[in-house]
């Protein structure tokens, strides 16, 4: 992992402290160190999120859709070699399933911990997904977890301290439907990261990993293409629904066991939107750069 | 969706191809392309956006405004494109390796499409630039150029810009070959202060109000028909500041081309004042009998005008050659029209009422016997043998007609000359559209008949506004000697032009429409309705395969007849008048 940061050219002040903080709070758990599935691509965000993380603070990565907020999470995750606990939240989500509840067991009723305290306990990353979902009632109770106080206290318990190695990871959406704003009190107790797109440079790595039999020019072309249409949404030509990174990723899969270019283009991308005008400027922008004659075949080695 | 939201969706997908080409958004290019049905096209708006990626913005800016202000502005940009393509093609292929095929199938389609009327008038006019064009997708399919002329070979040869040259090479190139090939001295070092002026009033505004001048734009836009592979520079810049100064140089090349005007310029002015409103506001009219500037033989000094002259010149020469060969032919054809007339005449007496001193009474003249001591205060009726009816024949001159340029030449001259024979006074002209102004030459007056055979200096070229020219016709043939007047239009039916029909709010009609298809010939019935409720009667004469029969019917009703063969004309003809004269009669 270190050496992925390395090869980014990330600074080595930075990763020689994240080296010390690994060997003061080294990992209990077999498998923590391991390289995750996903690496994430940008190095000022890396530095930023280290550097944060070093200091003690609590992350709140902010973007659009597919920016990479989720493997940014688990990348610091594994890179500080930790354990990851995961919170989705959604509507319903309540305090006593972040903190844990009473439950029968053995004939007693005991305290079962929830995810948030499992990870408070073992000095883990927690990490809040979509936490703009939830609703600020139960937001309320991680407040002393996020702030200097870092305890939490469960009624009828003992409180709790935060491990010193744990630290929490949330991250927040634009432009979804049902998001809204994050709570001042709240967002005031984050390090606040703006997620940029990617860029080019970057696709291009990670599609030269994600696929690592796929012929150089279409990395390139797959790549610009996706540029292409970032540029048009900044432009306001087109809706950002049809940017959508994790689209054309899935498009690409779908080529890589055999599906056409156009039509997994089309399914990945184009038809994120419903309205035909601005289909036919997504489907310019793939004439530009992508034959229709091209089978999926010869994209890749 | 209606039509006004998918022409600006249309336009806003062209933009869009542009931009994305161009890697960079908002800015407002001078160039778009469409294809001949109206769709963006997808290859040349990438050119003009790879052109706007590659090279910088203030050269080519000023080599564009360079041959905006020019006298041959669409030719310019026409041969100028040809080579921006080929360098911008070289340079972005680089990087893009689907362009090749793209540029391929541009080629292809230039040549497999079928020729609409709009697109064949466009390339009449444009022949060099069409000629260019062919060679170079000829080129690109890998064959070769096909050009015949050595002129246009050598200029071809110098349209091969590389993708290696920036855009001082590239504008330097282009001056050089304008120079060379076209004797044009424009460019950046010999730009008028106006056009100075101009071009850093046009910099402000579009600086200033960018997205106004946008939305101001995308109203007048539409289908423009001189589209098809070919960038056309926007519609827009007809409302430029500095149209006056391209008024003016459309008039010396029309005067050039066509001759000095009939009308002094406040007379013309008075003209167009009375004529060019409605439909027609912002058109011109232009009236000339063909006298050339500096007499008939003077060369002019422009190369472009000096073409077009020889190219008159030539189709003279093959007027009258094509008459003097079948000349035993066409003879017998004016001698059977004008019996045919003469018989309709007979069978169809015009009634002559002159003041007699016998006959009946004249109530309104008795007072001239008291006072006048004249004694012819009574009617006597002889049968006429000179008809009072004139007749003006009016040719289509545009150029769809190129085809049949001779035979239309000899068919006006057989039909004046048989009604001559017949003591009817005839005036002929033809008219073609062009640059906005639509252009009524005028062969012959009533008073003329010495002067027909100048109708072999008929030439097509252009557009046809069919409406205006109409409306022109109608003008002149107030001039006419007799109580009746005829009008016969020898057309094809099929109304076009480059310059729209503007909005016309009670109608709902809120961005016009193109003067083409039904729009054209709407227009055209309704001035020929009212001609006729002006006592006009119109007929037509269409040729062979020429024009669609339901377009002539709408608008000229069943007045019309179709000639398929030259040896039918007397026939044909014949009936049309005999029709006519019959209806005279029974009014
Ligand atoms: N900068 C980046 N580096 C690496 N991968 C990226 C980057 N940006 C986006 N991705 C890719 O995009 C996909 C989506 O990533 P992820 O799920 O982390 O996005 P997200 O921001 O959490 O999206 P959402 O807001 O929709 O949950 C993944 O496949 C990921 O690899
Ligand atoms: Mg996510």
């Amino acid at each position: 992992m270190l050496d992925f940061l390395r090869e980014e050219h990330v600074n080595e002040q930075i990763i020689k402290q994240i080296e010390s903080f690994r060997r003061k709070y080294p990992s209990g758990q077999a498998g923590t160190g391991s390289r995750p599935r996903y690496m994430y691509y940008g190095r000022e965000v890396w530095e930023q999120a280290a550097e944060a993380l070093l200091c003690g603070e609590n992350l709140l990565l902010a973007g659009s859709k597919a920016t990479g907020k989720n493997v940014l999470a688990e990348n610091l995750a594994a890179l500080f070699g930790r354990p990851s606990y995961n919170v989705s939240f959604h509507i319903n989500m309540d305090a006593s399933f972040m903190i844990g509840t009473d439950t029968f067991r053995d004939g007693q009723v005991v305290f079962r911990p929830g995810p948030v305290y499992q990870c408070a306990s073992l000095g883990g990353f927690c990490i809040l997904d979509e936490i703009n979902m939830a609703r600020n009632e139960a937001l309320a109770v991680l407040h002393s977890v996020l702030d200097f106080r870092r305890i939490i206290s469960v009624p009828g318990y003992d409180t709790l301290s935060v491990h010193p190695a744990a630290r929490f990871i949330a991250t927040m959406n634009y432009g979804y439907a049902g998001t809204r704003e994050l709570n001042e009190a709240l967002a005031s107790r984050f390090m606040i990261i703006q997620m940029p797109e990617i860029t080019q440079e970057n696709l291009e790595k990670l599609l030269r990993r994600e696929f690592p039999d796929m012929k150089k020019d279409f990395v390139k072309q797959f790549a610009a293409l996706f540029m292409d249409i970032e540029k048009k949404c900044r432009g306001g030509e087109l809706t950002p629904r049809v940017l959508d990174l994790r689209g054309l990723l899935d498009a690409l899969r779908l080529m890589h066991s055999g599906l056409s270019p156009l039509p997994a283009l089309d399914m990945g991308i184009t038809n994120k939107t419903f309205d035909s005008y601005e289909q036919s400027l997504v489907k310019d922008i793939i004439a530009s750069r992508i034959s229709g004659k091209t089978e999926s075949r010869s994209i890749f080695i | 969706m209606s039509s006004t939201d998918s022409s600006l969706s249309v336009r806003r997908r062209a933009l869009n191809m542009i931009w994305t080409a161009a890697g960079e958004y908002g800015f407002d290019p001078v160039f778009i392309a469409f294809t001949q049905d109206g769709q963006p096209d997808f290859y040349m708006n990438s050119i003009i956006g790879y052109v706007r990626k590659w090279y910088d913005h203030q050269i080519m800016k000023e080599l564009f405004d360079a041959v905006e202000n020019s006298l041959l502005k669409e030719t310019f940009d026409g041969v100028l494109w040809i080579g921006l393509e080929n360098c911008a093609f070289e340079r972005e292929v680089r990087q893009r390796p689907v362009l090749s095929e793209l540029r391929t199938a541009c080629a292809r389609t230039f040549f497999d499409q079928q020729i609409s009327r709009s697109r064949q008038q466009w390339m009449a006019q444009n022949s060099l630039v069409y000629a260019l064009q062919a060679a170079r997708w000829r080129t690109v399919l890998g064959k070769e150029p096909r050009l015949a002329n050595p002129w246009e070979r050598k200029l071809f040869s110098e349209l091969s810009y590389s993708g290696d040259w920036d855009a001082g090479q590239i504008a330097d190139h282009t001056y050089r070959i304008l120079r060379q090939f076209f004797r044009f001295h424009g460019g950046s070092a010999h730009m008028s202060a106006l056009q100075r002026l101009h071009n850093s009033l046009s910099r402000l505004l579009s600086r200033a109000l960018p997205s106004r001048v946008m939305r101001s734009e995308d109203l007048m836009f539409g289908r423009d028909p001189a589209g098809n592979g070919t960038i056309t520079a926007r519609k827009s810049q007809n409302s430029r500041l500095i149209s006056a100064s391209e008024e003016e140089n459309n008039r010396i090349y029309i005067e050039s081309c066509f001759g000095l005007p009939l009308y002094s310029q406040s007379e013309n002015l008075q003209i167009e004042h009375l004529l060019c409103t409605d439909r027609h506001a912002g058109c011109h009219l232009y009236f000339t009998a063909g006298q050339r500037p500096g007499g008939q033989d003077a060369a002019p000094s422009d190369p472009m005008i000096r073409r077009a002259v020889q190219g008159a010149r030539m189709q003279a020469q093959r007027n009258r050659a094509h008459y003097q060969e079948r000349r035993h032919f066409y003879q017998n054809s004016i001698t059977r029209l004008a019996q045919q007339i003469k018989n309709a005449l007979l069978v169809y007496p015009q009634p002559l009422k002159v003041p007699s001193r016998i006959g009946l009474l004249a109530p309104s003249e008795i007072w001239r016997a008291v006072r006048l001591n004249d004694e012819r205060i009574f009617t006597d009726t002889f049968q006429n043998e000179e008809p009072d009816f004139s007749v003006d024949l009016l040719l289509d001159a545009s150029a769809s007609r190129l085809q049949s340029q001779e035979i239309i030449a000899a068919q006006a001259y057989v039909i004046a000359r048989s009604l001559t024979l017949c003591q009817i006074p005839v005036q002929v002209c033809s008219f073609l559209s062009l640059r906005g102004y639509t252009i009524i030459r005028r062969y012959c007056s009533y008073a003329e008949a010495d002067k027909q055979d100048s109708v072999f200096d008929y030439f097509a070229a252009g557009w046809n506004r069919d409406g205006l020219a109409l409306r022109g016709c109608g003008h002149l043939m107030e001039d006419s000697p007799a109580g009746r007047r005829l009008l016969i239009l020898l057309t094809d039916a099929s109304p076009n032009d480059d310059r729209r029909i503007p909005p016309n709010r009670e109608n709902r009609s809120f961005t016009g429409r193109d003067y083409s298809g039904d729009a054209g010939i709407e227009d055209t019935a309704s001035e020929v309705r009212l001609l006729k409720k002006n006592g006009v009667q119109v007929m037509a004469v269409l040729n062979g395969e020429d024009g669609s029969p339901e377009a002539a019917r709408k608008i000229y009703g069943e007045d019309f007849v179709r000639i398929e063969n030259i040896r039918h004309l007397s026939d044909g003809v014949g009936m049309l008048l005999q029709k006519q004269i019959e209806r005279m009669q029974g009014r």
